[in-house]
């Protein structure tokens, strides 16, 4: 009896480490939690995007609907993609929608707001992506969605879809809504 | 069985030199960070090569070719150029981006299984190589 209980344990930590790696096959590394869940989104004062002696800070980012700090480029491919998207949001008033252009050309970055629409209520120059170091940033889309007091709840890193909006985000938005 | 240790300690050490030598001149090509003291910039690119590029994970900030990267590069040369050192640079990218920057985890309570894990394994396995060998022998 006693050799059965020893031989035992192998097999346990076989099981162990393969359950760890099996898992570790669905892990998705590029997609990086953001440190800034549950802090306040950092302070910074950027020029607003086509705006002469307009500031763009983190006060902007409270308000009294949730708030979406949507970072995008126009070289940024698929920020394009989720453009006509951010557009129906910005149309139903559901959030405060507020851009950061980083890494960007001020002409540029006009150019395709007036192409395109504007669906922001602000837009923050980051010209040369200080502010996108300082909120943790690593590529273009990502969307900070932030609470009424001025905390990052959670961050979308690639471009939101219609299906990812209706049965994860605005879902997430409206539970935030409710505990206000 | 010295000579093959021999053998792969010096095979080990060209390739740790050919890595460095690598690291150096291929970040160094790219762009230019000049240093008054040479052994400044030496300590710049083994900050470098010791912090993981974002986007491209298995390449260091030393090596990217990333936008971020070179970014980043810019940053840290500048913190090094305000005389801050490694711990606080390390520090400044960290709550920003996250342990993950990190090529070597630090140790704290959520990398102990990380640290300690494969001593870990190493010791049950002897233990049950002994214990197996010792039934072994009493069964002759």
């Amino acid at each position: 009896m006693k050799k059965y209980s020893w031989s035992v344990i192998p097999i346990l930590l076989f099981v162990a480490l393969f359950i760890f790696l099996w898992r570790g096959l669905s892990l998705e590394p590029q997609k990086l939690p953001s440190t800034f869940i549950e802090k306040p989104a950092p302070e910074f004062s950027l020029p607003a995007l086509g705006e002469d002696k307009v500031m763009v800070t983190h006060l902007d980012l409270q308000s009294d609907k949730v708030t979406l700090l949507s970072v995008w480029a126009t070289w940024c491919m698929y920020c394009k993609m989720q453009h006509a998207l951010l557009m129906d949001i910005a149309a139903s008033g559901r959030v405060n929608l507020i851009g950061l252009n980083y890494h960007d050309r001020m002409d540029k970055a006009l150019e395709w707001l007036a192409d395109y629409g504007n669906p922001y209520e602000k837009v923050a120059f980051d010209r040369y992506g200080q502010v996108g170091i300082d909120y943790g940033v690593y590529g273009t889309p990502e969307t900070f969605i932030i609470d009424y007091n001025g905390v990052i709840r959670e961050k979308i890193i690639g471009p939101i879809t219609l299906q990812t909006w209706e049965e994860q985000w605005l879902p997430f938005i409206e539970r935030l809504e409710q505990t206000y | 069985m010295v000579t093959l240790y021999r053998t792969i300690r010096a095979n080990l050490l060209i390739f740790s030199l050919l890595f460095l030598l690598a690291h150096v001149i291929y970040a160094a090509a790219e762009e230019h960070y000049p240093f008054a003291d040479p052994a400044d910039a030496q300590a710049f690119y083994a900050l470098l090569g010791e912090l993981r590029c974002v986007v491209c994970q298995n390449e260091s900030l030393a090596d990217s070719q990333a936008t971020i990267a070179h970014t980043l590069r810019e940053q840290v040369y500048e913190m090094k150029q305000q005389g801050l050192d490694d711990e606080a640079i390390i520090e400044y990218l960290v709550i920003r981006y996250g342990d993950f920057i990190l090529f070597k985890p630090r140790l704290n309570p959520k990398t102990y299984v990380l640290w300690f894990g494969p001593g870990m394994f190493l010791i049950i396995a002897l233990l049950f190589m002994i214990k197996t060998l010792k039934f072994k022998r009493e069964r002759q």
